[in-house]
């Protein structure tokens, strides 16, 4: 499962990153590195159950109205 | 890249309503069983409209912008990039949202050995090489798509005739006024999505008939709703469609016409696996655009696949079986949450707009 991600993120960005360093598009290689950074830091905390902050419950913290 | 008004409205209703077809928000988001639930969408009309006209007005001050480009515009670049982050996120909700329930549908009901990444995997794979093509190529599609839906639709509702039990909605407005508002909330707020077409609106050949997507199609859709919710009560009873996950797979399944039609359910889940491609699609491009704009980029289309990557990652998070994510839809957290992105959010940038409309000069935009 491990070498199915890691295999899957190499696809991802072989196929973004060549295109956006030739055409020197450094900004949306900085949004595509931060994103990816969280999808592989995520992905890892999901197969080892790392305790990561959910933003799904930290949504539930803000928007639950407490009657 | 122009769609026109027709398309729009093609995407905007079929989607809500073959998501409602095996959901039936109306019932399963109600917090209390209550049989006349099928008054809802009659509620839920006048809140998407208002929506809607706060939308249409913006985008008639901003023409060739959407909410996220005229929020940059409106509040500056600082508060204009977080706005566009809080957007990405509410888009990658829905789409995680989508990707979820459809997995969760196929797993419990259809495809029960598979494992649930397989299955949100082979949806997202197919909306991120929809998601990379654009606005046209969704629309295109779902021009197919989307007359096939509503005339399967029509078809279940059709062959459930005569299984329907009127005397399943009486007693009349039992619970009161009261409980049906309760009940309305989330209803209100998921059809509140409306505030989406401030994404499309300036990619629309005429961007001034936004308000035809708005008239037609909140009906239109609220009407098909109505429909649905009053096949599932009246054959199912409150009590058991209230109990069932998926009250309109129920539905399907006791359908027979005749000893020659019988097992319908396929048809649902074409209907079904129409609406989920169509809707993951459309909010993970619109996620995409959102960062690309925010962040002033030349084009989103690099940010689909990390972005579908965190969709997936999002609808594991949602929680950890059908009964915790499902508890997102109580109407103490989807409505405020809901309301806060799709009438909070955009009546404060009407508001702005308003007062800063002298000065409000377009700065260059890159976006493609």
């Amino acid at each position: 499962m491990l070498a199915l991600l890691i295999l899957l993120f190499l696809v991802i960005i072989l196929i973004d990153v060549p295109p956006l360093l030739r055409d020197k598009m450094y900004r949306e290689l900085a949004v595509f590195s931060v994103l990816m950074a969280i999808a592989v830091l995520y992905s890892l905390g999901q197969f080892y159950n790392w305790p990561l902050p959910n933003p799904v419950r930290a949504l539930e913290t803000v928007f639950r109205f407490q009657p | 890249m122009t769609v026109n008004w027709l398309q729009v409205l093609l995407l905007c209703f079929p989607i809500r309503i073959a998501f409602d077809l095996v959901m039936v928000l109306p019932v399963s988001a109600a917090p209390s069983p209550n049989r006349d639930v099928w008054l809802v969408p009659l509620l839920v009309i006048p809140v998407a409209w208002l929506v809607g006209a706060i939308v249409i007005k913006l985008g008639s001050i901003f023409p060739d912008k959407t909410i996220i480009q005229y929020s940059r515009t409106l509040l500056g670049p600082v508060f204009g990039s977080i706005l566009a982050l809080l957007y990405a996120w509410w888009f990658i909700f829905f789409a995680a949202l989508g990707v979820r329930i459809s997995s969760d549908f196929f797993l419990n009901s259809v495809m029960i050995f598979t494992p649930v990444s397989v299955l949100m995997g082979l949806t997202l794979l197919t909306s991120v090489i929809a998601a990379r093509r654009g606005l046209t190529t969704i629309a295109l599609v779902n021009q197919v798509l989307g007359p096939v839906m509503l005339g399967l639709i029509w078809m279940l509702i059709f062959l459930s005739l005569n299984r329907l039990r009127p005397s399943n909605l009486s007693p009349f407005m039992a619970g009161g006024l009261g409980n049906l508002l309760t009940n309305a909330v989330t209803p209100m707020a998921v059809c509140s999505d409306i505030v989406n077409l401030a994404m499309v609106i300036p990619f629309m050949d005429n961007p001034a008939h936004a308000s035809r997507v708005v008239k037609w199609g909140v009906p239109l859709g609220a009407l098909h709703l109505m429909a649905i919710v009053l096949v599932v009560i009246s054959s199912l009873g409150i009590d058991n469609a209230a109990l069932a996950t998926y009250p309109g797979l129920s539905v399907a399944r006791r359908i027979a016409f005749g000893e020659f039609v019988q097992r319908v359910e396929p048809a649902l889940l074409t209907v079904w696996l129409g609406g989920v491609f169509v809707q993951v699609t459309l909010n993970l491009m619109w996620a995409s655009q959102a960062m690309a704009q925010g962040f002033n980029l030349r084009c989103y289309k690099p940010l689909v696949l990390p972005l579908s990557v965190l969709v997936g990652l999002v609808a594991l998070l949602l929680g950890e079986n059908t009964l915790e994510y499902t508890a997102l839809f109580d109407p103490t957290f989807f409505g405020p949450y809901g309301f806060t992105f799709s009438l909070v959010i955009p009546s404060l940038l009407l508001l702005v707009a308003r007062i800063k409309r002298p000065a409000i000069k377009s700065p260059p935009e890159t976006q493609t």
